[in-house]
């Protein structure tokens, strides 16, 4: 017996090394927090950033934290809607966007909302592409714990990933252990949050790391492919899938607000120079008021960044404005709708952003 | 506690140590132990009902074992037998029940929404092939209650068999034997083999699968064809996977398990097959509704033989769930089985004459015994018997125009048909009882490499979720 | 009815039943040694015994034949 276990001992010890040095990160870096841990941590007064590299959990994540916190207001949408800030309402506010989402993902999560829990105001931030017949993606599930008990199991399938990333330079041991990630007053979950200082802040709004990239977005228009495919029609599936969406809300008791985010100056140009081709974007403000003030809600097209006034207002890229640019477009919006003025904060209002949190870009 | 979850693990890797440094006579209550608690994790009222089953069956042996009249004898087996069948019908087909029920207008709503017990199929055969046992005197009826508790909740054997005997596994219970390494070696060999066959060989094949299945009439017929097969792979690395590693585990409480398959797809012909497939379950089936049934009916001649093999086939189809695919499936081998046995002896006279075609005959005997097969499994992998026709109807339409698909595309159907090649290849290696030969040679590294592909195989199969994660952000 | 005689009986029984002329059976065989003897031809070939031999035989003692030997020494307590 004990050859035996010597010869596991001496089997599993290379496993065990291999693995020793993803294991660490995985742990350090918060990687193998669960989901409902992350949400507890949010809602605290410490100021944190959440960005998970090897866990898939964002829509997730968001929903849990919306049940929890019962928001009076929610935005809900891709990444272009992250920029909404507590800072901007008068009252509580969680902003449930993540990137990837897909138009059916939105119904699913007010489906899965449960009675009562559902927010007064729903801010729906409506990519363009979504309403582009070209532009398909494979369905997929957002709103369910791809880990029940434990994201370790994670660490199985990208074990290798964790080494080649450190080797090309994507984090740095430092991070983990450096003064950063210890004592500086913000909680950083996560390695996107350790080593770009990115990630979901605590009202749910995201952090992005670079700033004024635009080269990519510019690349893909004149490619015709990714969020960039051409097209001159309207997907129909689109709209009448927006039309039950907001049934939905009128049935659950929802005020929402529709809206189509901004590009930056560049690449509205860019888009504009090939007008006819992207005749989808340019007419589906037309398509899309009706459909909102059928039942009472408003919508508003940000499209044009000179029109809303933000072209100076500074972008991370092609598609997603600074936080300043937001909150001129969300004074200006919740100035000209009556019925968005109550939720918007005044200036001698309590802040519901932690110090260190404060609308930077 | 699924076998492929981590806890699982983590509870052999408490268990299993505790367990090689308890004394032998410790031994027979630290398993039942474990095999409770094993249980109970998953639901505690199931565990009672699995406890109050073992208990009735128990009684029953003593009962028949001290019965004084054959009369006495027939009461204590049929009102076990009534008891365990209602259990497991019961629970096992509540759904059905409660929508005929429904049927009838009784409310029925709450009966519908029963779990079915896990493992519950498996230990009521268990118990059922007990007491008929006992009542046909092949074994005596057991006193020992720990050790009878053990018999049907044996936790390797719990969850999907094999369906072992209470003659092979009780005397294993009673007399434990000491320490033995080669056995637990064996054991963890065939357990990271069945997760490599579970985790690896049967998720590669999923997508591609299930993907044709989904839409039938959107591809080929041709890849059709190749879906039907390969769900046909499927099945049997998952199947068989899951039983080496419930085989493994028991290996590493010293417990020795009954094979339950045995490269079925070489079989000459069904009645082969299903000697080779689920052989457990064959084998219970063959002693305790087949032959009983043959017996009460020997007298009936040709139709004697169809009512026994219809019924027998019919249980099949239905033990794996009580839906109409199920039973087509039973049934359509039902038929199979019918039309074989009775041309059976015709066809070995015919090919008795004809030498050089019966050497032709080991060939395609056996490439037509899994066209047979593979008919059989579109209905066992139907959700319903509207999907079964798509999938036939799309086998038949010779439209070449269709296009091609291969689940997560060509470069990952080509791995798993790999990995059917290996796994087929060490299949035939271990029937051909080599296997201990080769892998217990001086060299420890060419073995130890395949261990270290394999597990990293499965390591890196286990997270599939992770791998469909657009790792776009970082 | 003497041993041999049996023996010489249930030989016939099997050859035809098993569809195999030429077999030659001992007390040691069982079902693995003989070709086409599966559980279906079992009950076959035990039917056929009890009408050879005018007798009965019950599950109970089916199932628990082992081998030929014993299926002799069965015929051979009930034969009247």
């Amino acid at each position: 017996m004990r050859k035996l276990i010597f010869k596991l001992v001496v089997f599993l010890l290379p496993l065990a090394g291999l693995l020793a040095f993803p294991v660490w990160v995985f742990g350090v870096s918060g990687e193998w927090r669960p989901v409902e841990d992350l949400v507890r941590t949010a809602r605290g007064s410490r100021p944190v950033l959440i960005e998970p590299a090897h866990t898939d959990l964002f829509g997730y994540f968001k929903l849990r934290s919306v049940q929890e916190r019962k928001p009076e207001v929610v935005s809900l949408g891709s990444s272009r809607v992250m920029q909404f800030r507590a800072d901007f309402f008068d009252t509580s506010f969680f902003n449930a966007g993540f990137g990837g989402i897909r138009l059916e993902g939105y119904r699913q999560f007010i489906e899965r909302l449960a009675p009562g829990d559902e927010p007064g105001l729903l801010i729906l931030g409506l990519d363009q592409r979504f309403f582009n017949p070209r532009f398909t993606l494979p369905p997929r599930e957002f709103f369910e714990d791809r880990y029940p008990g434990s994201n370790w199991i994670v660490l199985t399938g990208v074990w290798h990933r964790i080494y080649r990333d450190w080797w090309s330079g994507k984090f740095r041991i430092a991070d983990l252990t450096g003064p950063q990630a210890w004592n500086d007053g913000t909680t950083r979950i996560g390695l996107g949050a350790l080593s770009h200082d990115a990630g979901f802040r605590n009202d749910g709004s995201h952090h992005w790391y670079w700033w004024e990239s635009h080269d990519k977005d510019l690349k893909d228009i004149a490619g015709d492919r990714g969020s960039y495919i051409r097209s001159k029609s309207i997907s129909e599936k689109s709209l009448a899938e927006i039309e039950a969406l907001l049934l939905l809300c009128r049935a659950r008791g929802i005020q929402v607000a529709g809206f189509l985010p901004p590009f930056s100056p560049q690449v509205h140009d860019a888009l504009k120079r090939e007008a006819p081709e992207y005749a989808y974007i340019f007419e589906l403000a037309d398509r899309l008021r009706p459909l909102f003030d059928r039942q009472g809600f408003v919508f508003e097209d940000f499209t044009d960044p000179y029109a809303s006034g933000i072209d100076r207002d500074g972008f991370f890229d092609g598609e997603h404005a600074s936080e300043k640019a937001y909150r001129r477009l969300w004074e200006r919006w919740s100035r000209k709708e009556p019925f968005l003025g109550p939720y918007r904060r005044g200036p001698d209002r309590r802040s519901y952003v932690p110090a260190g949190q404060e609308v930077l870009k | 506690m699924l076998f492929n979850s981590s806890a699982f693990l983590m509870f052999l890797l408490v268990s299993v140590p505790l367990y090689c440094l308890l004394p032998l006579s410790r031994r027979k209550l630290a398993l039942l132990a474990l095999s409770y608690i094993f249980y109970g994790i998953w639901s505690v009222p199931y565990l009672l009902l699995l406890a109050a089953v073992t208990g009735v069956a128990y009684v029953s042996g003593l009962w028949i074992g001290s019965a004084r009249t054959e009369g006495h004898r027939k009461r204590a087996l049929g009102t076990s037998l009534a008891l365990l069948l209602s259990v497991l019908i019961l629970f096992k087909y509540a759904g059905v029940l409660g929508a005929l029920a429904q049927l009838a207008g009784v409310e029925a709503d709450a009966f519908t929404r029963l779990l079915v017990p896990l493992g519950i199929s498996y230990y009521t055969f268990k118990l059922i092939s007990y007491v008929m046992d006992v009542y046909w005197d092949k074994i005596p009826c057991e006193r020992d209650p720990a050790a009878f508790a053990l018999y049907p909740a044996f936790f390797p054997q719990i969850l999907s068999g094999p369906i072992q005997r209470p003659a092979d596994f009780l005397p294993q219970i009673h007399q434990p034997a000491p320490n033995d390494p080669g056995l637990i070696t064996s054991g963890l060999r065939l357990m990271l083999f069945g997760y490599f066959k579970k985790v690896v060989v049967a998720d590669s094949l999923g997508p591609f699968v299930d993907q044709v299945y989904a839409d039938p009439s959107g591809t080929n017929s041709l890849c059709v064809l190749l879906a039907c097969y390969a769900y046909v792979f499927q099945l049997y690395a998952d199947f068989s996977g899951f039983t080496d590693i419930a085989i493994g585990t028991g290996r590493l409480f010293g417990i020795r398990s009954p094979k339950n398959f045995s490269m079925p797809f070489y079989a000459p012909n069904l009645q082969e097959f299903w000697r080779r497939w689920h052989m457990t379950l064959t084998r219970w089936l063959a002693d305790y509704v087949f032959t009983p049934l043959r017996m009460t009916f020997r007298s009936w001649g040709s139709l004697g033989i169809v009512l026994a093999i219809t019924v027998n086939f019919a249980a099949i189809g239905l033990w794996h769930g009580a839906t109409l695919p199920f039973l087509a499936f039973g049934l359509l081998h039902a038929v199979y089985m019918c039309v074989s046995v009775f041309t059976l002896p015709a066809r070995n006279a015919f090919f008795d004459r004809r030498p050089g075609w019966a050497r032709a005959r080991i060939v395609w005997a056996p490439l037509i015994t899994f066209q047979l097969w593979t008919l059989s499994e579109i209905f066992f992998r139907a959700d319903s018997l509207d999907q079964a026709g798509r999938v036939l109807g799309a086998l038949l339409d010779l439209d070449a125009a269709k296009p091609w698909v291969f689940g997560y595309g060509k470069e990952a159907f080509l791995w798993s048909v790999f990995l059917i090649l290996v796994m087929e290849a060490v299949h035939w290696v271990q029937s051909k009882g080599r296997w201990e030969f080769i892998w217990s040679r001086k060299w420890a590294a060419p073995r130890w490499a395949v261990y270290y592909a394999m597990t990293f195989a499965v390591l890196h199969q286990c997270a599939g979720a992770a791998r469909q994660f657009i790792y776009f952000k970082f | 009815m003497n041993r041999d005689e049996l023996h010489e009986k249930l030989t016939r029984v099997f050859r035809e039943v098993f569809g195999q002329p030429m077999l030659v059976i001992h007390d040691d065989m069982s079902a693995a040694d003989v070709r086409n003897w599966d559980s279906l031809n079992h009950v076959t070939m035990i039917y056929a015994a009890e009408k050879k031999f005018g007798i009965k035989f019950s599950t109970r003692e089916v199932q628990n034949l082992k081998n030929v030997g014993e299926l002799v020494s069965l015929i051979d307590q009930k034969i009247p």
